[in-house]
């Protein structure tokens, strides 16, 4: 049981905020459903494209200019045209670039549409070790969450542990999991 | 005060446990969509209602969920019922006599786990509240550890790189 205790604690103590940012995030549930982005800022820079690259390279290169770590590695379904010129719909944590490259001109025309902190938060609880970015700040994040996911069900299994073990005769604890219980079976069955 | 936290640490998680396990299983099912079956059933009963409704929202009363995809065909009235938690009813109504065909498409437990995770209406308001329970044990958890643990520096040294590492991530990403 030391050993279960010591695995519950420190689970928990080097995944806080990973936890911490779960609870913020399911307390703005109600306001991530609607949509509250900020109106997109419209901007131009000079940009040239070099000869025979393809359209991934070119999205790769307004990437790098426009310090778009990211938005890497580019999807397919980013890479879209419209009216002859590459259109670049980057997705990102913090919202969307959309990024038409005006070859003729020697420019790029950039649409920032930026994520709310909420949206921003929204984003990373949900980013795991199935996501591979091209950042490597992201990518350690992904692989941090995912450890901390995995610790969130190790505290549950060794708290339940630890509560069969020390706390079974606890009328409190034994009323707290009987409401918990009733209220997930009522709103289940009152839902599904 | 420890005592009282205890308490609290105990019964929170406790009162939150099925909703502990339904959103940490979903998690591991978003982030891992093969690991786990998704089987999913569908079966048809018949029914005879009164002839004669043209209203796709009166016939759709009968069951509880979202009305979406209405259909007006000469003589019959097709739509689907989708509930919060990811099961479907497709209707086939015939206005003139009434039969009725309704195809219930039901969906494992693991795939309803996944609809309370990200589902509206009353399961955004569970979410808020559990998120309340979560931050209420992270809050009691910290203090219970630190007046309980005579050797404080293992606990510190992972709180401080888990924090430092954490939102040193969250911060340099957000301001790029």
């Amino acid at each position: 049981m030391w050993l279960i205790r010591k695995i519950h604690t420190y689970a928990g103590l080097l995944t806080f905020v990973n936890l911490a940012v779960y609870g913020i995030v399911g307390l703005c549930a109600l306001y991530l459903l609607r949509p509250h982005s900020q109106p997109p800022v419209v901007s131009y820079q000079d940009f040239t494209a070099e000869p025979n690259l393809t359209d991934r390279q070119v999205a790769e290169q307004v990437c790098a200019q426009l310090n778009l770590s990211l938005a890497t590695p580019v999807n397919s379904f980013a890479i879209q045209h419209e009216d002859e010129n590459l259109l670049l719909d980057l997705r990102h944590a913090n919202g969307r670039h959309r990024v038409t490259v005006l070859e003729k001109d020697g420019r790029i025309r950039i649409e920032v549409t930026r994520n709310s902190i909420w949206l921003y938060l929204y984003t990373l609880h949900e980013t795991t070790a199935a996501f591979h970015s091209g950042d490597w700040r992201m990518q350690l994040w992904a692989d941090y969450n995912e450890f901390a996911m995995w610790c969130l069900l190790t505290m549950i299994v060794s708290g339940f542990a630890m509560f069969l073990a020390s706390r079974v005769r606890s009328r409190l604890a034994q009323i707290s999991l009987a409401a918990g219980c009733c209220a997930f079976a009522a709103l289940y069955f009152w839902t599904r | 005060m420890y005592q009282k936290l205890r308490n609290i640490h105990l019964a929170t998680a406790l009162l939150f446990l099925p909703f502990l396990v339904a959103y940490a299983v979903s998690a591991v099912d978003f982030a891992h969509r093969k690991w786990l079956p998704h089987p999913h059933w569908i079966s048809v009963e018949n029914l005879k209602l009164d002839p004669g409704i043209t209203d796709a929202r009166v016939l759709a009363r009968q069951w509880r969920g979202e009305l979406a995809d209405v259909e007006n065909t000469p003589g019959y009235l097709k739509f689907r019922v989708n509930t919060n938690l990811g099961r479907s009813r497709d209707v086939t109504y015939s206005i003139a006599t009434g039969d009725t065909k309704v195809q219930t498409s039901k969906i494992d437990l693991f795939t309803t786990l996944a609809f309370m995770h990200i589902a509206q209406g009353v399961w955004a308001y569970v979410a808020m509240v559990f998120s309340i329970g979560l931050l209420t044990l992270g809050a009691t958890g910290i203090y219970l550890w630190f007046k309980n643990h005579n050797k404080r520096w293992i606990g510190g040294l992972l709180l401080l790189t888990g924090v430092w590492v954490a939102i040193g991530l969250i911060v340099s990403m957000r301001w790029t």
